[in-house]
């Protein structure tokens, strides 16, 4: 039942991850990542008994929201158009949830975190608005999280690893957000693909 | 009075092992007191950088005495290790250098942006300084993310298209730091301390060393530092990030930052491994720094951005530097830890030298220069200095520490890295006399007939350090007295001393 239980629990937070990705309006899409960030925080607690996952997650998903709907009123909530759509994309997301739960032996947690790192791959892969690829680069950050809490659960300064990259993904958030407006009235666009300028 | 001697000293020793404590702190503190000083008087709110970077440079030295005698200082959670103290040096170099041009260089940018740029400029500082004083991996990642934070910032500083450097940075660093904060979960998980001194024990206590989670770790941190050292193919960031940034910035990124991820890289390869001299690891990095010297300069030929073109030789410049390092033998470490401090100083010497050719020229495209040698006689006469070192010429610096990594590896037998690294040093000599004759000759395109050059606080600094190089070049075992502690250390972990 224990099993069944954490399984729902997990898929729940990667499916909202994926949601995150998939939809098309950046306001939905922000909000969806925040619910996705602060639910993260919330199973960290359950999981860990750690209370450093939830205050720092509740926090991320706060300091997420707040500049990035700022982002998107001074830009535009309308994704720019993606390389793959979203029926493709939510096939995409399908098939990676399938293949790590199966790799995984049907490992919440493993097929969890190793789900969210490809989803925020391929949102940066595939997604051209730079919004989108920040969610993406977020999503990453989340799995990365669970993945140290995975390895290092009993470890005694797993929380100040924890909190380091926490706290480094708050700053990001911040400054990303700054970019992303300068980018914009620069270029006039959010399209990763017209912001290219500069050579390689 | 017996007594009171005794409490003196006492106290005295109290002070002087808060000595990485306060010559970290300083920078950040320096950066507090910028708007409390602006308030007062702006004309000492520019100097105020430079002053906070020569009180830090006079703790930093007052701590070498001790360090040189082999003792490492603890407090805090700092500790000054030979190796973070030769990067503190180097630090303390460049910070000087730069925060003395800065005061002459930002009258270009707007009064309103001046705070936050000594603010940030500070900051960045302190956080690399910190880095290199702490030995945690924990803490090393701190202060490597604010750090790298705060320089996302300086090199958006200008807005326009250095926004679209700074967001490549961001991307690229913040990619960067996923790939550090797993591989030092990884090693974690296998040692069960974020120590890098507790490292080599945890291991050799345990019977079974879990090799497989260390191995994927060290590869890791390859990725994850090796972006922040600029190898390819992990470089991407590095000409764009170069060449938007303020020129002091540019110089601070080229002359230290790209070092902190070669500095994290082999403390942690060393701490697992030891002696990396063979095995996959060593294959990669091999690999890494032979393509990164051959790409750099090959890149650098194609440049007609001066400050691309001096980023791209970054690149291949840490090719050098991780080509020593990896050999893990003596004289390959200490022409690794030889070639850090001289990069530092020619390559800070030449950024300075294209920020004072760019002010007055107003342009970064070498095409649009020429016969500038005549109005510019100072600038350039230290960026031929810096040019020339750089390529490996005698009797400059970039040559002692450049001919020690190619006797290291031919003392490894590896022939092809040395047959490439002394074929990268010939194109490296290519690419800069060519931006040499395309910037100091010919004749002057219209539009610079009122180019002049002063003896001021842009044209010493570059100066001061073209000299370091050729009193480097000639006494080279000024430079090596410098690198010896830092030598011993590391031979110390490798060979788990």
């Amino acid at each position: 039942m224990d099993s069944i239980w954490l399984a729902l629990v997990f898929t729940g937070l990667v499916v909202l991850g994926g949601a995150a990705i998939v939809v098309s309006r950046l306001k939905l899409a922000s909000v969806l990542f925040t619910i996705h960030s602060a639910y993260l925080g919330t199973v960290l607690f359950i999981v860990t008994g750690d209370p450093e996952g939830i205050y720092m997650h509740y926090l991320i998903a706060a300091m997420f929201l707040w500049p990035f709907l700022w982002v998107i009123n001074r830009t535009s909530n309308y994704e720019e158009p993606p390389v793959l759509g979203a029926k493709a994309s939510s096939i995409i997301i399908v098939l990676i949830m399938t293949v790590s739960n199966l790799f995984y032996n049907w490992d919440p947690l493993q097929s969890g975190y190793v789900s969210m790192i490809a989803m925020g791959i391929y949102g940066m892969v595939a997604r051209r608005d730079i919004i989108k690829i920040a969610i993406g680069f977020n999503l990453i950050e989340n799995g990365v999280h669970l993945f140290t809490i995975h390895l290092v659960t009993f470890g005694p300064q797993t929380p100040y690893i924890a909190l380091v990259l926490d706290s480094a993904t708050i700053l990001l958030n911040l400054l990303v957000a700054w970019i992303i407006v300068g980018i914009y009235e620069e270029y006039k666009s959010l399209n990763s693909w017209k912001i290219a300028r500069l050579r390689w | 009075m017996e007594d009171r001697k005794v409490a003196l000293v006492r106290i005295l020793t109290e002070i002087h092992s808060i000595l990485p404590l306060f010559a970290t702190l300083c920078p950040f503190g320096g950066a507090v007191l910028v708007p409390i000083v602006s308030a007062v008087s702006k004309r000492a709110r520019d100097w105020l950088p430079f002053v906070a970077m020569l009180v830090t440079g006079i703790l930093i030295l007052s701590m070498a005495p001790s360090v040189f005698g082999g003792v490492e200082y603890t407090y805090m959670g700092l500790r000054v290790t030979a190796f973070g103290y030769l990067m503190g040096v180097v630090m303390t170099m460049v910070g000087l250098t730069v925060t003395a041009y800065t005061v002459f260089y930002t009258r270009k940018l707007p009064e309103t942006w001046l705070n936050y740029y000594h603010m940030l400029t500070l900051t960045f500082i302190g956080g690399i300084l910190g880095m290199f004083f702490s030995t945690n991996l924990a803490t090393i990642f701190l202060f490597l993310e604010t750090s790298t934070i705060v320089s996302i910032i300086l090199v958006s500083f200008e807005r326009g298209r250095a926004f679209e450097a700074g967001y490549k940075f961001y991307m690229l660093s913040g990619l960067g730091a996923m790939f550090t904060i797993m591989s030092i979960t990884l090693i974690y998980a296998a040692t069960g301390t974020l120590e890098l001194a507790s490292i080599p024990r945890s291991l050799s206590g345990t019977v079974t060393k879990p090799l497989t989670l260390l191995d994927l770790g060290a590869v890791l941190a390859i990725v994850g530092f090796g972006l922040k050292a600029g190898l390819v193919p992990f470089h991407a960031w590095l000409p764009d990030a170069h060449a938007e940034a303020p020129t002091p910035i540019s110089a601070i990124l080229s002359g230290v930052v790209v070092k902190t991820g070669a500095y994290a890289l082999f403390l942690i390869l060393f701490a697992i491994y030891g002696g990396i001299s063979s095995g996959k690891i060593v294959s990669i990095l091999y690999f890494l720094a032979a393509i990164s010297m051959l790409f750099g300069a090959v890149m650098a030929l194609a440049q007609t951005d001066i400050k691309r073109l001096l980023a791209y030789s970054t690149v291949s410049q840490m090719g050098y530097i991780i080509l020593g390092l990896s050999y893990t033998s003596a004289l390959g470490v200490e022409g690794g830890l030889f070639h850090i401090l001289n990069h530092s100083a020619f390559k800070v010497l030449l950024f300075l030298c294209a920020g004072n050719i760019i002010f007055q020229t107003r342009t970064r495209d070498m095409r649009k220069m020429g016969g500038i040698a005549k109005k510019m006689p100072l600038t350039a006469f230290s960026f031929a200095v810096g040019a020339l070192a750089m390529a490996g010429v005698p009797p400059f610096n970039g040559f002692w520490s450049k001919l020690l990594v190619y006797y290291a590896g031919v003392e490894q037998g590896q022939l092809i890295l040395t047959i490439v690294a002394v074929s990268t040093s010939g194109l490296t000599l290519g690419y800069m006399v060519r931006a040499m004759h395309m910037v100091f000759f010919g004749e002057p395109p219209t539009g610079h007939t009122t180019l002049n050059e002063r003896i001021d606080w842009m044209t010493l600094p570059p100066l001061a350090l073209a000299i370091l190089c050729i009193v480097i070049g000639v006494f080279p075992e000024l430079g090596l007295q410098i690198v010896k502690p830092a030598t011993q250390a590391l031979l110390g972990l490798i060979l788990r001393l």
